[in-house]
């Protein structure tokens, strides 16, 4: 079944006729067209499709990485295509936390110290900083390993440690870039649980970009992208919840 | 946040090893390099260095630096003696000769003949003797390094002779004379017995010293001086400036010492800024996370001058004390190279260098930061 449109105002996420062009010369293309889609606060929304289909772009546009050519993107009733680079850096730094599928932890760090720099970013003491991080980490099952540095951490854990970095400052929106795509079903489906477990609250909305047919149950949406342009919405699902 | 970056910085050792080693070399190639060529210029006008209370040099109007002699007739100094404002006026001959120890030992020596009144002109740093000994018949004075070359590994003792020119000298001052620029002997001896022992023609006088009276500017004097007598007169600093820059215009001693400070430069400067864009482009993942995270430009260049100042300053602590190692135990009162040094305006210059060297170093690398784009975090998986 497919939702109708929501005024910006309701949705946490809310782009509008989204355009996007990527390459150059000859090699341009665009790759979203006029793209309109909503996303909730206290949902799971997936965001599926083939390869090459647009599915990262959006989600690059929608967190302010990438400017579009036309249309709009506003995120809890901030028009981020309207910010300045600088008013868009911080806005991102308060308000998005994203989990991409190269985790890209600092590998010269340690779990505590990744966890930490969100919060360092946004001129938290360090004190407070770290103890914040320590603490989430301690409840994501990671107390022993705080002090480890990435390369002497499995990829769950690993995974985890981004998961933690992504939302230890509160952001209202979390973003994840394929989280499963590197793990074995079981090791997904902890992931999954875990997002839906420390990321999901009625004030914050998680996206997350995925080919993994098998995290389709954790979904309270689905939004089906094709060609970039959205299809089909399925929603109200959860069925793992349930 | 700082110590993140600094973290972030440490994890990389091999780079940052070769970004220290590039910059302690120009460092220490750099300092090592100036300090030598002005101690080497400090040695070009010694003699002026230690004829303290002298605030005039009066000499030939052909003279051009202290090394260049072309002797005046002994009437001029009368003369100089009679320009208003002129508190004192003495002699002082100069030639290079050569001495002989008993035992046949032959060095090269630089003769200073002194006023046999005042004995202005000996170097006042004495270790060994009274400068009034040099009154006594075939006296002369010797610097301590000058000892060590024509009796080395024997202790410094007086009364000891020379062969100079077949004439007897003995050693009754042992001073710690300013180097000369070729590192000869140094000896001292009344303007008379220098006479004696290096006999010239009819004009013989090589320098006048003289003082002006207490109030009067000393450059006024010295032009005052030059009108009067038709002589070259200027100030003690004036002949030192003048001297340097002979030895500047007419020698490959800069252009040698320039260009190994340029290679020093360029080499540090290569070393620094191929290993620094290295770096950059294997951190540009994580200067984008830290975009995504919501670092501004700004701050994140900040953060990168930062990693390069932590890796600048290890860099040049080690070269500076390295080269300050050097000029301490290579450069020693009784070493050929004594008086060589690094004095803190050369620390403070290098220091400077290796900032621009840093920051040019890390201008390109700059770019690559504020290039790097988080969206790179997206495609690099494919």
């Amino acid at each position: 079944m497919s939702d109708a449109l929501t005024t910006p105002r309701d949705a946490a996420i809310a782009c509008r006729r989204l355009v996007k062009d990527l390459g150059r010369g000859k090699f341009r293309a665009r790759v979203l067209h006029e793209v309109d889609v909503d996303v909730y606060a206290g949902e799971m929304t997936l965001l599926v499709g083939p390869s090459g289909c647009g599915k990262t772009t959006l989600i690059s546009t929608i967190a302010g990485i990438l400017k579009p050519e036309s249309g709009s993107v506003q995120l809890f009733g901030t028009a981020i295509d309207k910010l300045s680079r600088r008013q868009l850096t911080r806005f991102r730094g308060n308000n998005v936390g994203l989990v991409l599928q190269q985790l890209n932890l600092f590998p010269a760090l340690t779990a505590v110290e990744n966890v930490a720099i969100p919060l360092l970013v946004l001129r938290h003491g360090a004190e407070m900083a770290y103890a914040g991080a320590a603490s989430l980490l301690e409840g994501l099952g990671l107390a022993a390993k705080i002090h480890k540095y990435p390369a002497e951490l499995s990829v769950g854990e690993q995974q985890r440690v981004a998961i933690a970095r992504a939302i230890v400052h509160q952001p209202r929106l979390v973003i994840c870039d394929e989280p499963t795509a590197a793990l074995d079903a079981a090791s997904g489906r902890l992931v999954m649980q875990l997002l839906r477990a420390t990321t999901l609250s009625k004030d914050r909305a998680v996206l997350v970009v995925t080919h993994d047919h098998r995290i389709f149950p954790f979904a309270d949406r689905i939004i089906h992208m094709d060609d970039g342009r959205i299809g089909t919405i399925d929603s109200n699902l959860n069925r793992e919840a349930a | 946040m700082l110590s993140i970056v600094i973290k972030m910085l440490f994890g990389e050792r091999v780079k940052v090893l070769g970004l220290v080693f590039g910059v302690a070399f120009a460092t220490l190639l750099v300092a090592q390099q100036a300090g030598l060529f002005v101690g080497l210029m400090t040695r070009s006008q010694n003699v002026i260095a230690d004829a303290q209370d002298v605030d005039i040099w009066v000499m030939d109007p052909a003279v051009e630096y202290v090394d260049l002699i072309r002797p005046m007739r002994d009437t001029e100094l009368f003369r100089v003696r009679g320009v208003p404002s002129v508190a004192w006026a003495v002699p002082l001959f100069k030639a290079a000769t050569s001495v002989k120890t008993p035992d046949g030992r032959t060095k090269s020596a630089l003769l200073l003949g002194v006023d046999d009144a005042t004995l202005t002109g000996v170097s006042p740093r004495v270790l060994m003797g009274s400068i009034f000994d040099l009154r006594r018949p075939d006296a002369i004075a010797i610097d301590r390094v000058g000892y060590m070359q024509l009796w080395p590994g024997e202790p410094l003792r007086l009364g000891q002779t020379l062969d100079l020119n077949d004439r007897r000298a003995v050693i009754a001052l042992i001073t710690d004379a300013a180097p000369a620029f070729s590192a000869q002997v140094i000896i001292h001896t009344r303007y008379s017995q220098a006479l004696a022992y290096v006999p010239t023609g009819r004009n013989q006088l090589s320098f006048i010293l003289a003082k002006a009276v207490p109030g009067a500017d000393a450059a006024d004097v010295a032009r005052a001086i030059a009108s009067r007598t038709g002589l070259n007169a200027m100030t003690a600093q004036e002949f030192s400036s003048r001297t340097i820059r002979y030895y500047l215009k007419h020698t490959g001693i800069p252009i040698s010492f320039a260009t190994t400070i340029l290679l020093g430069i360029v080499v540090g400067s290569a070393i620094v800024g191929l290993t620094f864009n290295m770096f950059v482009t294997d951190n540009l993942p994580q200067y984008a996370m830290l975009k995504v995270i919501g670092v501004s430009n700004a701050r994140l260049i900040g953060l990168v001058l930062l990693q390069a100042a932590v890796v600048g300053l290890i860099g040049y602590a080690i070269g500076i004390g390295l080269a300050a190692l050097f000029f301490e135990y290579a450069c020693t009162p009784t070493s050929a190279l004594r008086g060589f040094n690094l004095p803190w305006w050369i620390a403070t210059g290098v220091a400077a260098t290796i900032t621009l060297l840093i920051l040019l170093s890390t201008l390109t690398s700059l770019g690559r930061v504020l290039l790097a784009q988080p969206a790179m975090l997206f495609w690099t998986k494919r």
